[in-house]
């Protein structure tokens, strides 16, 4: 399958967990799929959903470090308090993105609006844009960087439950939340449900409108 | 109505529902009913309100009715929010914006006081568009007030997750006829506490209890990777209220393997050596060193060689023996199977040469060599002591050293050294001991040739 492969490369990311509002804020080892598609919305500098691309991605990162953070906490008589925080962040991360449509090849070439992974100072930089050919390999193959449904059979990992999307209506709204293996490391898979990718030998798991119950 | 329970990748509701399976002693979160989960809310509340429990909901649940010193029925207000929500619940739908199970709406917003770890309502900014809280399901929120049946005190407190739902459902089991005793004895003491401050101990401890009290032999054929959130929410939060420890798959599957092996009391001694001790700490007695930091576990958890435990360099002897190390170089450290086997064989072979020629100072010199350069020259010398005692295979083959016994040169000198020695130190001992005297001689000898470099 013709798919477009973004490379993208930063220097650092955090994905905040999204059940803790606490003093110390762990990240994610891989940002959620509705990270992605907040970063190829960017790209686009319009709404991007799984009803316009799959995606699929791997991402990894040289280490994680804690940082002070000073953090302002509004209130609903709109005063506001600053607070310290500690957050985790990852070094020098490295993403490879999978898309489906290859119509975005244009919009990394020249994206719409800063690209972040994850917060506001978390700068991407677009490194190769290409398109290359997933392909179907049976048998073993190494898989990770990337989150995987809790139903996908012969996958383990740290549990989580994140969303897929978030709906452009105000409020925003989380769409299509459910528990996934979050797999910071490689681990060896033999099912199907990956494609894979020769030159960069692992698989890619792709997410897309068939994983999602329709809400709209 | 069933069918209001699923897991959901949240610790906290995970922790929640597996409380109800046990309690209630059922397979799937699915199975579970509404009326059963009412049947269990006196036992809840009897639970919450006994001194040392409500105290720790000081650390779960900070400003609820169940910690707030004005209210003086603490069950009825307590039983009162949780047929609130029970009387909210409805059956699992396709979508939904809980932040849990995201397969059903939020009917109101949840914070720290019912949720751990939420925050209050002053972080509006932090909550989906400004709400005074987080988006919880009624069902999630009512499930999380069984967690603390199954959460374990160390220090803070921790909340245990895994993938392998048994696992879950057996800690889970430990927790409830822990508590069984409490109720039957009326001394209630609050949540297992076994005396553990330092997590990394308790998680090993925590995995080896479960491994052993359920002497299962099938811990090997699934990927079990165990979590622990170690946490408080206790009103003030310090800045480190929240740490995760994880567990991978196959340290659990070696734990597993160690525990159950004829080695098992060797494995204890390799642990013992990695505590971090003063002398005054006694070895002997768990009590004194079970908070000391234990370099062979966080070894483990950081996915560090613990090579160097398995021998005493001092002795020249190996801890356990080489087809446990086997076992966990291939199973952890990922190493290859031929790759072992080069190994040993080479060291088989130069063990031989040693024996028959007397000639402790190569084993010396193994010992010492500090880098790849030193290290290969040892091996020279030794296939020239291979050739004068008329030995006729070469020691190995140049494929075998580039493929097997360097495949990284540099970067893998150092772990081959240690297998090398390892398995002479195992083909040796014995030799060792019963040649102490002429050993000791052959060492005072002359020192030809080493400063030879290939
Ligand atoms: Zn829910």
């Amino acid at each position: 399958m013709k798919v477009l492969r973004v490379h993208l490369v930063g220097w650092t990311a955090s994905f905040r967990y999204p059940i803790f509002i606490t003093g110390y804020q762990p990240t994610l080892p891989v940002p959620p799929v509705s990270t992605i598609y907040g970063l190829i919305s960017a790209a686009k500098g319009d709404y991007v959903t799984p009803l316009n691309t799959k995606v699929g991605y791997v991402m990894r990162s040289e280490a994680k470090g804690v940082d002070l953070e000073t953090i302002y906490m509004l209130s609903t008589d709109n005063s506001a308090k600053s607070n310290v925080y500690k957050r985790e962040f990852l070094l020098n991360p490295d993403l490879y993105l999978y898309l489906t449509d290859l119509s975005f090849k244009e919009i990394f070439k020249k994206p719409e609006y800063p690209l972040l992974l994850g917060r506001s100072s978390d700068l991407m930089m677009v490194e190769e844009v290409k398109e290359v050919d997933l392909m179907q390999k049976h048998g073993n193959k190494r898989v990770g960087g990337t989150v995987v449904p809790f139903e996908e059979e012969g996958i383990w990992g740290p549990l989580q439950a994140l969303p897929m999307y978030f709906s452009n209506t105000i409020p925003r709204e989380a769409i299509g939340i459910k528990s996934y293996y979050v797999l910071e490391n490689f681990i060896e898979y033999d099912g199907d449900s990956f494609w894979y990718d020769d030159e960069l030998d692992w698989g890619v798991y792709l997410h897309g409108q068939e994983n999602i119950s329709q809400k709209q | 109505m069933n069918n209001i329970f699923t897991y959901t990748g949240n610790p906290f509701v995970d922790a929640g529902i597996t409380a109800m399976l046990v309690w209630l002693d059922k397979e799937n979160p699915e199975e579970i009913e509404d009326y059963e989960v009412k049947n269990l809310f006196n036992e809840l509340t009897d639970l919450y309100v006994q001194k040392s429990w409500n105290m720790m909901m000081y650390s779960v649940f900070p400003n609820s009715k169940l910690t707030n010193p004005s209210v003086k029925d603490k069950k009825g207000e307590y039983d009162k929010l949780l047929n609130e929500l029970l009387s909210e619940v409805v059956a699992l739908d396709s979508h939904g914006n809980c932040i849990a199970c995201g397969k059903r709406d939020s009917k109101r917003y949840f914070t720290k006081t019912q949720v751990p770890l939420t925050g209050t309502s002053d972080f509006i900014n932090f909550f989906s568009y400004g709400n005074g809280g987080a988006d919880y399901c009624s069902a999630c929120a009512l499930a999380i007030q069984f967690s603390p049946l199954v959460f374990y005190k160390c220090g803070n407190l921790v909340c245990l997750q895994s993938n392998n739902k048994e696992v879950e459902k057996i800690y889970a089991k430990k927790c409830k006829s822990f508590i069984d005793v409490q109720k039957a004895t009326k001394e209630y003491t609050g949540c297992n506490d076994e005396g553990y401050t330092n997590p990394v101990n308790a998680l090993f401890h925590l995995v080896t209890d479960i491994i052993l009290t359920y002497d299962r032999r099938e811990w090997h054929r699934e990927n079990t990777g165990v979590r622990l959130y170690h946490f408080t929410n206790f009103n003030q939060p310090p800045l480190d209220n929240l740490s995760i420890y994880d567990m991978p798959d196959e340290i659990f599957k070696f734990l597993a393997y160690a525990l159950q092996h004829e080695e098992r009391d060797n494995w204890k001694k390799v642990i013992k050596r990695g505590y971090f001790t003063t002398k005054k700490a006694n070895l002997d007695d768990e009590e004194e060193y079970k908070n000391l930091r234990n370099d062979v576990y966080e070894r483990l958890l950081r996915g560090q060689s613990i090579l160097k435990y398995f021998v005493d360099t001092n002795q020249r002897r190996t801890l356990v023996k080489w087809s446990f190390l086997e076992y966990y170089m291939k199973e952890v450290r990922k190493m290859e199977a031929k790759r072992l086997d080069t190994i040993k064989k080479v060291a088989d072979d130069i063990a031989q040469v040693i024996k028959t020629k007397g000639n402790i100072k190569r084993l010396a010199q193994l010992e010492t060599a500090k880098n790849y350069g030193e290290f290969r020259n040892v091996l020279r010398l030794i296939i020239k002591d291979r050739i004068n005692a008329g030995f006729e295979k070469p020691l190995f083959s140049i494929d075998e050293y580039e493929k097997y016994l360097f495949p990284e040169g540099n970067l893998s000198w150092k772990e081959t050294q240690d297998l090398i020695v390892f398995r002479l130190y195992e083909q040796l001992h014995d030799w060792l001991v019963n040649n102490d005297k002429e050993i000791k001689e052959d060492l005072v000898e002359d020192e030809e040739e080493d400063i030879e470099l290939i």
